[in-house]
């Protein structure tokens, strides 16, 4: 999960907050009807419902990347450093259970997809991590970017509609742009308690953040210049 | 859940896309059967299961009812951080119920169009499989 690095003593202090929490986006989302229209068609609660529920409930944005040495390339710094210089990876036994995907900025699918409901196809909800084989369901979705190398680029479309949807997009680019990652969603309180690892692109943790992190274990990568 | 704006919970069975309604009985019991062989074996079964060689379900004729958790019932009455994470893994499985039916009805629309966006792979895509997606 990308999080801007001015925010690291409010995480370390509060967790980590969604939108609903702070009342602002890392990706300069303004408008919170659209964000919460998108995020209860998803969870298939009806708005008013998905309104009543806990804001800490709600999902906190991080994607998927790959492991050094996997056939995966890691999401380019340049597609989701705006969102912040530290990256902090999740212990996967301490949010597995409350994570969900999907392939592609789900907002973004939401908003501009009308989609039916019920959901007619896999991709129109946010979609359990577990069990494995749901996972399998990112494989169409991703398409060779160089030799051995993998990226993700689009939704794995079911119907006829929606490929037409796909094409319309497609064809103006931005589509093409705002889905080339899987996309997580964490469900539920996150704190430093779940992080593993810290990788920082821009200013080294110092202070009392960095205490938090010793004191807690949590990994210091330096990714400046790469990753 | 209203058919289209999602506006109270009223849900309705799930109202099966054309492409996806016909199967049999007994292909939907031989294709879970397939399904559940395909999923305990290595990774490349998933992949045969994908290219329809273990006889990929294509749909249920029965519809998908939707299953809802009561926000309301369910929201934790105070901040209790350890009160709303059990309550988002609840929220999950619940998902996990619909997404379930929906991935063995119709991820793609037709058998050919899942063909062709696994062979646009090909091999590479078959080499995933040996890396752990985590």
């Amino acid at each position: 999960m990308r999080v801007p690095e001015k925010y690291r003593d409010s995480v370390a202090e509060k967790g980590f907050l969604n939108w609903h929490q702070i009342g602002a986006s890392g990706s300069g989302e303004t408008d919170i009807s659209r964000r919460i229209k998108g995020e209860s068609l998803f969870s298939l609660y009806s708005i008013e419902d998905y309104k009543r529920t806990d804001p800490s409930f709600r999902p906190k944005y991080g994607f998927l990347n790959a492991r050094p040495g996997q056939v995966l390339k890691p999401v380019p710094v340049d597609e989701i450093g705006w969102y912040g210089e530290d990256n902090f990876i999740f212990k996967l036994d301490r949010v597995r259970d409350r994570t969900t995907f999907t392939v592609g900025d789900s907002l973004a699918e939401a908003i501009v997809v009308p989609y039916p409901y019920p959901p007619r196809d896999w991709n129109h909800l946010f979609i359990p991590f577990t069990p494995k084989e749901n996972r399998t369901l990112m494989v169409p979705s991703l398409v060779p970017d160089g030799p051995g190398v993998f990226k993700p680029l689009r939704m794995g479309y079911g119907t006829e509609e929606a490929l037409k949807d796909y094409k319309f997009w497609h064809d103006i680019r931005w589509f093409d742009f705002v889905t080339r990652y899987i996309e997580l969603q964490y469900w539920g309180p996150l704190d430093l308690d779940d992080v593993e690892i810290l990788e920082f692109h821009g200013t080294p943790p110092s202070g009392a953040f960095l205490s938090e992190l010793k004191r807690r274990g949590i990994a210091i990568r330096d990714a400046r210049g790469g990753g | 859940m209203g058919p289209k704006t999602g506006e109270n919970r009223s849900f309705r069975p799930y109202a099966e896309p054309a492409v996806c309604a016909k199967l049999s009985l007994v292909k939907t019991i031989i294709s879970a059967v397939l399904f559940s062989i395909a999923f305990s074996l290595p990774a490349f079964s998933a992949v045969d299961w994908y290219l329809g060689k273990a006889g990929a379900p294509k749909g249920q004729s029965d519809g998908i009812p939707v299953p809802m958790m009561s926000p309301v019932a369910a929201r934790p009455a105070t901040a209790n951080a350890d009160a709303v994470k059990d309550y988002a893994r609840a929220f999950v499985s619940e998902q996990e119920k619909v997404f379930s039916k929906l991935y063995h009805t119709c991820g793609y629309s037709t058998e050919a169009d899942l063909i062709r966006a696994i062979n646009e792979q090909g091999a590479m895509a078959r080499s995933i499989f040996g890396n752990d997606i985590r």
